[in-house]
């Protein structure tokens, strides 16, 4: 693990901003949106990490920006790894890595239904658990909504 | 009375055997309580709860009822499981395909009055906002006692149900009927 | 010619509504549609405090109300570095194993069911009632048992309980022949199923499938054994991979399944210690800022919840991964040149709960 940490830092430089090594078989990665992609694809095609299964994909908002999670591990190695990179409310877009890990298909069309992130290059994003004409993005925390007043719809956002 | 006794009270001997006399009325309700036969229609945990009151220990079949999966066939409707916003008008078309006389039964809280999740936003706070229930069982999920309860008291109102309005008799108005939760012993 | 399946239908596990595209009796394309049961859960639980949101959790996979409880509890213990006693450790390695062995006698009925074999239905429900007669007496709940607490849970076994299951093991274990001779020695049983919906190994790893689905296409992937929580490296039992990834293959899984949960409950009866069952945590719960996650091997598969914390009572975020929500997002693949009557045996086979899938 510490040869293929090494190998990630020489490659990546700066834009692995921070990383710990939480056990012997698990490392926490914070880098730099712009690299997201390029990351996912060196640790997915590196012959020392080789990280073939991808667990997990999500987004929180801070109240400031939005933080993406990604977590991978490797069938061949036993090790994880997780991924963390951040956002900024206005402009939240991303690169898609549907691609490559066809697993974090759908987690990032339920990002983007619910935090309302765009995906970029992502095959089909459109939303998968509301409804396909509800408006506004509900786990946002700025998200504010009334009811309708029909009980069979929604209700309506007020920003 | 007995089955016995109302049986005898209608037994007419003429030459040639024995004809039973009833009312039209009553005999339609008996056979319509007797079979009522249920919309598969179960959403989520309650649906498990369901099936096992469908099953081995709990055994529906001996009331009469069975699922069927098209509502063309079926009379009764257990909504069983919480109801979404994106849902709700499948199951507005579901009842309104089903054919007259038909029943509702809420099964659940989250059918009943949204349940748990009364602060969730495409929740809707109970079935009965959209089609008009009959029965409403209460638990998280109801024990398959408790269902077993509100099948039978509905039952006892179809037999006591009159459908004619020719004669003059209005419809009953449908009060509906409110198993509550008793908890693991029951 | 484009055919809409559900969300209303006899053979689909839940509110599911498939959008296939035939071309005679093959399917050509298929697009699931989900969200029928979406409530909202993870935005629900950052307005409660943590150990709140446990009894939502028996909601989301509803047929292994324990295994999410337990995820949240072991993701809360990790965020906040809550110790848990080992009889606790013990105790929950016992429900959670009970409680695969009543999730899979669901899949064996409604499995069943979907192929015809309705007697399947019956037979498995019979011996669910009796482990759910052991959990009610232990639990006090038949579907949603709230049973795990963080740090331990909630109170001990009660008298007599032991015995109560190692009877109920020696039974189920005839049991388990009675279901082979009904379905595993059946000939139609066989032919559905033999060689329909291959899911090739790669593909499987690729899209994150997890639990019977990936060890039945030969990824020993089972999270007991490649990463233990609890006890579970200190019991011994095998886990079933097939090299098929045939809907076979992921019937015999969790038959095998079935028997190994005996061998851990037995083993975990005898070996159960004496001690305290729960940590005293404070009554204002406020664990450190950070991002924690956990992982725990349900009958489903991976489920893994993920907390963001700042310091306050209520958490940040939380995030669940349901195993579900992945192995259903390979079915397009799988019904890719399947015929339409092999529909219901594939999607039975992948076992989804629409309740963690929705959310």
């Amino acid at each position: 693990m510490n040869q293929a940490i090494e190998n990630l830092l020489q490659r990546f430089g700066e834009a692995v901003i921070e990383w710990t090594q939480v056990s012997p078989n698990e490392v926490r990665l914070t880098v730099s949106a712009s690299h997201w992609r390029d990351i996912a694809q060196y640790l997915h095609d590196d012959p020392l990490w080789q990280m073939d299964y991808p667990a997990d994909l999500t987004v929180w908002d801070t109240g400031n920006e939005f933080g993406v999670y990604l977590r991978l591990w490797s069938s061949v190695y036993n090790h994880n790894v997780v991924v963390l990179t951040s956002i900024s409310r206005e402009e939240a877009r991303i690169a898609s890595l549907a691609t490559l890990y066809p697993g974090v298909d759908w987690h990032e069309r339920e990002m983007y239904d619910m935090y309302g992130v765009i995906f970029e290059g992502h095959p089909n994003l459109k939303r998968i658990l509301l409804p396909d004409d509800w408006e506004g993005f509900p786990f946002r925390k700025d998200y504010v909504a009334e009811p309708s007043g029909n009980p069979l719809h929604g209700p309506q956002p007020v920003n | 009375m007995g089955v016995k006794e109302r049986l005898e009270k209608g037994l007419i001997k003429v030459p040639g055997g024995t004809i039973l006399v009833a009312k039209l009325a009553d005999l339609m309700a008996w056979a319509r309580k007797s079979s009522m036969w249920s919309l598969t229609f179960g959403l989520s945990c309650c649906a498990i709860e369901m099936m096992a009151t469908a099953a081995s220990r709990y055994d529906l079949d001996r009331f009469g009822m069975f699922f069927r999966a098209t509502p063309r066939q079926a009379d009764v409707m257990i909504v069983a499981g919480w109801v979404s916003v994106k849902m709700a008008p499948f199951i507005k078309r579901l009842y309104e395909q089903m054919p007259e006389p038909k029943y509702v039964i809420a099964m659940g809280g989250c059918a009943s009055a949204g349940g748990p999740y009364r602060d969730s936003i495409t929740i809707v706070k109970g079935v009965d906002q959209f089609v008009p229930v009959d029965v409403y069982v209460y638990g998280c999920p109801p024990r398959p006692e408790n269902l077993i309860l509100g099948i039978l008291k509905l039952q006892e109102r179809i037999r006591r149900e009159h459908l004619a309005e020719k004669n003059g008799l209005p419809k009953p108005v449908r009060e509906p009927i409110i198993i509550p939760d008793t908890g693991a012993t029951g | 010619m484009v055919i809409n399946v559900g969300p209303q239908h006899p053979s689909t596990h839940g509110v599911l509504r498939l959008i296939l595209t035939l071309d005679g009796e093959q399917i050509v394309a298929c697009e699931p549609v989900i969200g029928y049961l979406h409530r909202g859960l993870e935005k629900m639980m950052e307005r409660r405090p943590y150990r709140h949101n446990i009894p939502f959790t028996d909601r989301l996979d509803y047929l292994a109300a324990l295994s999410n409880n337990l995820g949240i509890c072991q993701c809360i213990e990790r965020l906040g570095g809550v110790e848990v006693p080992e009889r606790a450790q013990y105790i929950r390695v016992l429900l959670m194993e009970l409680q695969r062995i009543a999730s899979h006698l669901v899949f064996l009925g409604t499995f069943g069911t979907d192929l015809g074999a309705t007697t399947m239905f019956l037979y498995a429900f019979r011996e669910r009632e009796m482990v759910l007669d052991l959990l009610e007496e232990c639990t006090g709940a038949r579907l949603t048992y709230n049973w795990v607490r963080v740090g331990g849970v909630p109170d001990d076994l009660p008298e007599g309980f032991g015995q109560k299951v190692l009877d109920f093991a020696k039974l189920f274990r005839q049991r388990i022949e009675e279901y082979d001779m009904l379905l595993t020695r059946n000939r139609i049983f066989r032919s559905r199923t033999q060689g329909v919906g291959v899911l090739p190994k790669e593909t499987a790893l690729a899209y994150g499938c997890s639990g019977p689905v990936a060890r039945a296409s030969g990824i020993p992937y089972d999270i007991r054994k490649v990463a233990p929580y609890e006890v579970y490296d200190r019991v011994e039992f095998d886990v079933p991979v097939f090299e098929d990834g045939d809907v076979w293959a992921r019937y015999l899984v969790r038959m095998e399944e079935l028997r190994q949960s005996l061998r851990i409950i037995e083993q975990v009866l005898r070996d159960m210690p004496d001690g305290p069952v729960q940590t005293k945590l404070p009554k204002i719960f406020k664990p450190p800022a950070g991002i924690a996650y956990s992982r725990v091997e349900s009958p489903r598969g991976e489920l893994s919840f993920m907390m963001v914390s700042d310091g306050s009572p209520n958490p940040v975020r939380v995030h669940i991964r349901a195993p579900s929500f992945v192995n259903l997002s390979v079915l397009p693949r799988l019904l890719e040149g399947a015929k339409v009557a092999d529909l219901v045996a594939i999607l039975g086979s992948i076992d989804v709960v629409l309740g963690e899938i929705d959310r």
